[in-house]
Order: C-alpha cells, then sequence, then structure tokens
C-alpha cells in the first residue's frame, strides 16, 4: 500500500524541501521506491536542493496539461536508484494546477512509488491546497520560534479540517547550547504547545548548509541531523526508536560505540 | 514584577507563556490581552467567594468539543474533611 505524505509548515524557510529532501533519499535508502514531487511553482527548490537542477527537462506542469508523459517528468537521483524527483515548473504561478488535478497525478503517482511525498510551499493559499489534495499524512515542520510554532498551529488547523488523519511534527534547527541557557523553546516545549505528535527532532547543523551547496544527500553524511532524519524515515515506516540525545558531541568514538 | 527583579525570566520561557495564550485566543477568536483579562477576572470573582489556589488556576481550551474550561484549585484549610470516598464529580 503505498503512501502519500505531505510536507508543510505554514512558515517559510524552516526547512520542508531540506526534510522533503533527506527524508526521501532515507526512505530510497531503506529499499523503498520513493518520488519526491516539488509543489511549489514558480518558486521551485527541490531541484537545486538535490543537485539535479541540470537534469530538469519536463515538470509538473507539463505532466498535468498533457504536453508529456509523467514518466519523462521524473528525474532519477544521482546517488539512489529507488528515487526519483518531479520538478515543477518556476515560470509559471500556483493557479497553474487545481487541487483535483494534483489528485489525479498524485494517484498517479502512488502505482509505481513505494512513498510520494510533497514539498508544499510556504502559506496558506493555492499553492498548499494543491499540496496537500490526495495526501494521507503530513509532516509539520516547524522550528522553536515564536513565528513558526504560530503558523505551525494554524497549518495544523487547516490539515486537520482537511481531514488528514495522520499529522507528525519535525521540530528542526534546535541549538543545545541555547535551549541548555533557556534562551531557546525546547521541543518538549513546543510538543506541549502544539499537541501534535512528535516523529523528529533535527538539531541545527552545519552540514545542511553544505551538503545543499553541494547538492548532495545529507543523509549519507557524519552527522546528528543526518542520524536523526535516518530515525525518522525508520517511524514513518512503523518502527518504535528513541529520540536520540542531541546534547552529545558527535566524535569519532561515540559513533563507533553509539548505534 | 519589580524593576529590580533579580530573577528575570528566561526568554524561551516567557515565548512559552505567549505562545500559549496566543494559541488559544486565536482559536476561540478573542484577543490575548482580552484572554488573560478573563481569567484574571475569573480569579477575582471566584475569590469572593471561595478560597481559591490563585497561582494554580488554569484555563484549557479542549479543541473537540469547543469548550473553555476554568479549574480553580482550592486552597486545602478551606476543604471539610467529608469522606474522600465518593467517586463522581459534582456538577451544578
Amino acid at each position: 500500500m503505498s503512501e502519500v505524505i505531505v510536507v508543510t509548515s505554514g512558515k517559510g524557510g524552516v526547512g520542508k524541501t531540506t526534510t522533503t529532501a533527506s527524508v526521501g533519499a532515507g526512505l530510497a535508502r531503506l529499499g523503498y521506491k520513493t518520488v519526491l514531487v516539488d509543489t511549489d511553482i514558480g518558486l521551485r527548490n527541490l531541484d537545486v536542493v538535490m543537485g539535479l537542477e541540470n537534469r530538469v527537462v519536463y515538470n509538473l506542469v507539463d505532466v498535468v496539461e498533457g504536453n508529456c508523459r509523467l514518466k519523462q517528468a521524473l528525474i532519477r537521483d544521482k546517488g539512489n536508484p529507488n528515487l526519483c524527483m518531479m520538478p515543477t515548473a518556476q515560470t509559471r504561478d500556483k493557479s497553474a494546477v487545481s487541487p483535483e488535478q494534483m489528485q489525479k497525478l498524485v494517484s498517479q503517482l502512488r502505482d509505481l512509488f513505494d512513498y510520494v511525498i510533497l514539498d508544499c510551499p510556504a502559506g496558506i493559499e493555492q499553492g498548499f491546497r494543491n499540496a496537500i489534495a490526495g495526501a494521507d499524512r503530513a509532516l509539520v515542520v516547524t522550528t522553536p520560534e515564536v513565528s513558526a510554532i504560530r503558523d505551525a498551529d494554524r497549518i495544523i488547523g487547516l490539515l486537520e479540517a482537511q481531514e488528514i488523519q495522520k499529522i507528525d511534527l519535525i521540530i528542526n534547527r534546535l541549538r543545545m547550547d541555547m535551549i541548555r541557557r533557556g534562551d531557546m523553546m525546547s521541543a518538549e516545549d513546543v510538543v506541549d504547545i502544539l499537541g501534535v505528535n512528535l516523529i523528529g527532532a533535527i538539531p541545527d547543523d552545519e552540514q545542511i548548509v553544505i551538503a545543499t551547496n553541494q547538492g548532495e544527500s545529507l543523509i549519507d553524511k557524519d552527522s546528528l541531523s543526518a542520524v536523526a532524519y535516518q530515525n525518522i524515515c525508520r517511524r514513518i515506516c512503523g518502527e518504535e526508536i528513541p529520540f536520540l540525545n542531541l546534547n552529545q558531541k558527535k566524535g569519532v568514538f561515540q559513533r563507533i560505540f553509539r548505534k | 514584577m519589580g524593576v529590580f527583579s533579580l530573577h528575570k525570566r528566561k526568554s524561551g520561557s516567557v515565548a512559552k507563556d505567549r505562545l500559549k495564550v496566543l494559541l488559544i485566543a486565536e482559536r476561540i477568536d478573542c484577543s490575548p490581552s482580552m484572554l488573560l483579562m478573563l481569567k484574571n477576572e475569573m480569579i477575582q470573582a471566584a475569590s469572593k467567594y471561595i478560597a481559591v489556589d490563585e497561582q494554580k488556576v488554569a484555563i484549557t481550551y479542549t479543541q473537540a468539543n469547543e469548550r473553555l474550561i476554568a479549574e480553580f484549585p482550592l486552597l486545602q484549610h478551606s476543604l471539610k474533611k467529608i469522606g474522600n470516598n465518593r467517586t463522581n464529580d459534582s456538577k451544578i
């Protein structure tokens, strides 16, 4: 049974695209055929984050308008044969596609892949409505900051109104030094405020910027955030994994003795 | 809330409290300041008649059945010790 997951947040810049790319790579590594769909028409970024910007020929709008076959718009990932990406159009806007068209596209993708992950744009307008059409579950990404959490709360309300049953939270950019000083809300604080199940807590990590700079996947890198994303993937598949202690410093010996 | 308060609250804790009030206020379509005024007025009103543990008064919003519930923990010394065996809540 295929699963369609929308990665959303409300607030821009909290890590939806990074999360889509990393979770996609992680699920593909676990052996699942996975497709990532960029739904941010006009402001596409999934292609560049994955280092596939030179391979874009056809895109989601071409498929919806019948200018190409669906498979022609799929780009296989460089490092991971289980992983594909469908870019979106850059020179159109969100009105180019309707929720019904998205639903039709998503059901076609269901037949081909185990996981369909939709990278949702920021906001609550047409782009959001398109991305959530046809989704089985949602990953809501937030950071431990006032604006992001407020927007996440609104998004959760809209997802519930759309009757998306499974909503899980990912808290990104946690800074343990600030949390220890009391200058940043902790993951527990955020869960307490939003009241949604936590599926992952990602520390703020330079490796994420570096990986994006190079168009490489974070998931294979030697960093705590990579492990955190891997754990999210396993939880998506139903495994129960205890949350990482983000206070650890990732050193050579800890890597050897820690799983 | 003295100007010379030695124990200044950490910003993370301030943020959490602000957000909790804000999100309830947005759900019930009321401004955060009005929600806080509502809470304070309720505490004042209740305190005229019963001994309330003011610090522990809590307002909860339950989305499922669209209720705003106020809890007034009572100060222990004012409670009459009538048997503790009853399990039903008394409602008026």
